[in-house]
């Protein structure tokens, strides 16, 4: 079955760094830090106190065709969107040519309901009752005519693709999850969708804002967040032997793909080729990944398979490299697994270092950055990499920039549940 | 590998709804004019409409009855979560899907043979179940300040104790589909879609499309919902969606009726086993029906949180289905709709089925659960596909039941009494509000 050839066209962000992706990457080549403590709120008392935050006011639309964009999750998304189409030199497509553009977008959860509950909970139940003994019966007789209620809808972020379909004139709309693996899958899922013929053009990516007053000590219950709280800037360490957990990011990042035929045909700019990409499931624990990392492993080869790209083909892996004990050991035994005696030579970074876990917008924003080292030629460090540890023996090119030719990157995400995604860049040779 | 896209076929099927486990429970509920929509208990029932269709067995019952690993345990799960393990559940033991019981453990999995090859799309929501412990939170953490009031923050950490690191996790928007994985020994491509109750046959579609892609041989593939559900009865009564508090809940669900008053709260899950077919053909499983074609088309809404512009979308969506089944409308035996049982919407599926049925709108059944089982977000048409093939098989479609003034330009049926039919080709088709629509085209075996 022949497949169409896939590549990239345009790249948008709206994450700690910078809104703006070549900046971005300059920054992020340079090896400079946005972990720190965090000021979305006072995180004194918490357990982790650590979060990766867009600091900026992001310029977005305020307007998308029927939809508001009104929280700072669809400013995101959408500001990221915008930022892409335009990067990629396209208008909003109308009539029949809707049916050729789709839209994969991975979403997390939107505001905060504690934000509308608060306010409703303490005007219904009075200032001096008790919230543990309070008659939710009374609560939900009255709340949905409080005004703070209409708040909730925003919860699931529903509109968030189809606002970003509006913006490329898309037919299609899919709003997928597979947790950390996300943006990685969304675009993976776009590709194919391209390669099948089934359409010319895809925005993919996801957006997620988990520096939250719940999800920070809930995902620190879970022991899955470095507490490293006496020295923020230090808490992102993957590979590095004193890792403690990851650190909450929030922002957005979508990338523009297009059939090859239709890039070169209107006379695009190509950025970089998808050559392939290979999905697997642990099928393992909701919580741990496999320890060998078979299921990690089996992906990355079908990702190369899929591209027929060699193993010792690969320059550059951008790892997922969360900064967990967990998935660092496995995916360093992963990549032994899939490249063989060629992963000893291969330099493998962590971006994460740098802005932490963006969750559902994490793959998305490394495989931004992933197109623009094959354009500018210098691999982003693994900052924060003082202490080698024993189970973790690859380069991981430690605290500084490298720069190298590179032609082939393996993009690896792996999400909490099992679910893992590669993806395969390459430099384009038309 | 093979090298051209296989047929796919359906080899099993899975439900669970508030009629309870299986599909049949839910078709001969409906064949017997049956719906499930009751007076809640208290709390809820204070939450307008105050009613809705759910499911009342215990989680651990049902699975108790299940292919399981010992990650299935209802503590482990939202309410999506054990939605979507009973109906893969079901929908395995219906498929006959081989289950081991392998290296001395208790679970009752596949083996991993072939785990390479099978893969899990299911759509779904994510939503506590303790909704009323972030209300308590919420106001746990909240104070005056000035004028106003502010969230303190001094009082998080405190508050927070009230969870289990595990709540966090479960509200994962993807632990269905990672719950699926291991369920169902999954090593292949597992994708969770959400939003919209066409979510559940875009899983479905692209379910399709995984296996005519050559990245598995089998995927589980389906949706859930729950909107019998607290934060989801809060979002609907405080859009003004939800039905009349005011009339009987049994007669509340009226797709396509002039009384209708809004959206019914309800919950369900369905599940299809889609195999290529060669590799069914191999282990001897029985089809059910063929997947024939997929379609979807998006349609903004003429405002934020309003209606689609018409049935434009809706109609594109069901015409790309039908092109890749290489069908024509005259070939369509049987359509399942949303049916949302909302005046304003179900007008415009109405003038959608009368543009793409034409002359025969008015002899073609048009089935819709909500009636039944209320709102079952994604769940919907996965549910409705697996009543659709129980009809194909025995040759009876359930009557329309609360249909009994139809709206104006709705054309089809509105007879209560179930229909005897050669039930050959079916459209399942799911518009939304939110302007998403998907469409499949199935097919009984040899028809």
């Amino acid at each position: 079955m022949s497949r169409a050839r896939v590549v990239v066209t345009g790249l948008g962000v709206v994450v700690p760094h910078g809104d703006d992706i070549d900046a971005v990457y300059g920054r992020i080549s340079r090896g400079e830090n946005e972990c720190g403590r965090i000021t979305k709120f006072d995180p004194d008392g918490f357990l982790c106190q650590i979060g990766s935050e867009v600091k900026y006011d992001v310029e977005a639309p305020e307007q998308v065709g029927p939809y508001t964009v009104h929280n700072e999750a669809l400013r995101f998304v959408v500001g990221a969107a915008d930022r892409a189409i335009r990067y990629a030199g396209l208008e909003a497509a109308t009539g029949d040519e809707q049916d050729r553009r789709s839209i994969v977008l991975s979403t997390g959860v939107g505001p905060a309901n504690i934000d509308f509950l608060g306010p409703i909970a303490l005007r219904l139940h009075g200032d001096d009752s008790d919230p543990y003994t309070s008659d939710m019966a009374s609560f939900y007789a009255k709340a949905p005519d409080e005004p703070e209620a209409a708040g909730l809808d925003e919860f699931h972020l529903d509109t968030a693709a189809p606002a970003c379909a509006v913006l490329l004139g898309a037919a299609h709309v899919h709003n997928t999850a597979s947790a950390c693996a996300s943006g990685s899958h969304a675009i993976a899922d776009a590709a194919a969708i391209i390669a099948r013929g089934e359409a010319d053009v895809a925005l993919a990516g996801g957006v997620c804002t988990p520096v939250t007053r719940v999800l920070v000590p809930g995902f620190a219950m879970l022991q899955a967040l470095s507490t490293r709280n006496d020295d923020p800037a230090h808490a992102s360490r993957p590979f590095d032997a004193g890792r403690d957990g990851f650190v909450m990011g929030e922002g957005a990042a979508v990338m523009v793909l297009e059939s090859e035929e239709h890039a070169k045909a209107r006379g695009a700019t190509i950025l970089a080729e998808l050559a392939g990409w290979g999905y697997s499931c642990d099928a393992y624990r909701l919580t741990d990944p496999q320890p060998e990392g078979e299921g990690m492993a089996l992906c990355m080869t079908r990702a190369l398979e899929s591209a027929g790209v060699r193993p010792d083909q690969v320059d550059h892996v951008n790892a997922h490299g969360t900064s967990t004990p967990y998935n660092d050991r496995a995916e360093t035994l992963a990549i032994k697994k899939a490249l063989g005696d060629h992963a000893y030579k291969t330099a493998v970074s962590s971006n994460k270092s740098m802005f932490g876990h963006l969750i559902h917008a994490a793959g998305a924003l490394e495989g931004c950055l992933s197109v623009k080292t094959i354009l500018e030629g210098v691999i982003p460090p693994t900052i924060n990499y003082t202490d080698a540890d024993p189970l973790c023996d690859l380069d991981y090119v430690p605290n500084e920039g490298r720069e190298a030719k590179v032609d082939v990157i393996l993009k690896n995400s792996f999400g909490f549940g099992g679910m893992n995604v590669s993806v395969v860049y390459r430099r384009y040779e038309g | 590998m093979s090298t051209t896209p296989d047929r796919v076929v359906i080899t099993g099927f899975g439900v669970i709804s508030p009629f309870g486990l299986g599909a049949d429970a839910l078709y001969e509920g409906m064949l017997a004019g049956e719906t499930r929509v009751a007076a809640l208990p208290e709390p809820r029932a204070s939450l307008r409409p105050g009613y809705g269709a759910a499911i009342s067995e215990r989680p651990a019952k049902i699975i108790r009855k299940l292919p399981a690993s010992r990650e299935m345990r209802p503590g482990t799960m939202t309410r999506y979560t054990f939605l979507s393990t009973a109906a893969l559940g079901d929908a395995m033991l219906n498929a006959n899907v081989p289950l081991g019981n392998e290296e001395g453990r208790k679970d009752l999995v596949p083996p991993w043979e072939g785990s390479k090859r099978r893969g899990a799309y299911i759509a779904s929501y994510t939503n506590s179940d303790k909704f009323d412990k972030y209300v308590r939170f919420a106001h746990h953490v909240i104070a005056r300040k000035g004028d106003g009031v502010a969230i303190d923050d001094s009082q998080v950490p405190d508050a927070i104790r009230k969870f289990t690191a595990f709540e966090f996790l479960k509200l994962m928007n993807n632990m269905p589909t990672a719950h699926a994985g291991i369920q169902g020994r999954c090593r292949g491509p597992v994708n969770t879609f959400l939003g919209t109750p066409a979510g559940g046959v875009q899983a479905i579609g692209r379910a399709y499309e995984a296996i005519r892609d050559d990245l598995a041989d089998v995927m589980y593939a389906g949706g859930v919902g729950s909107s019998v559900h607290d934060q989801m009865m809060m979002v609907r009564a405080t859009r003004g969606l939800s039905s009349s508090p005011d009339v009987d809940p049994a007669a509340a669900g009226r797709p396509f009726d002039k009384a209708a008053t809004g959206i019914v709260p309800g919950e369900g899950g369905g599940m299809l086993v889609l195999e290529r077919a060669s590799t069914a053909e191999a282990r001897g499983a029985t089809v059910k029906a063929e997947l024939l074609g997929y379609g979807d088309w998006f349609a903004a809404p003429v405002s934020n949180r309003g209606l689609p512009p018409g049935p434009g979308g809706m109609v594109r969506a069901a015409r790309k289905a039908m092109k890749a089944a290489g069908i024509e409308a005259s070939e369509i035996d049987l359509v399942t709709a949303l049916g949302e049982s909302d005046v304003e919407l179900d007008a415009i599926e109405a003038a959608g089925f009368a543009e793409l049925l034409g002359p025969r709108a008015s002899e073609v059944p048009i089935l819709s659960l909500t009636a039944h089982v209320g709102a079952c977000e994604a769940g919907i048409g996965p549910m409705a596909a697996a009543v659709a093939m129980l009809a194909m098989e025995r040759g009876q479609v359930p009557g329309d039941l609360n249909r009994e003034d139809p709206i104006d330009g709705y054309n089809g049926p509105s007879s209560a009494a179930p229909r005897t039919l050669d039930v050959r080709t079916v459209l399942v088709s799911v518009m939304t509000r939110e302007g998403i629509n998907a469409a499949l085209v199935l097919r009984r075996p040899g028809a």
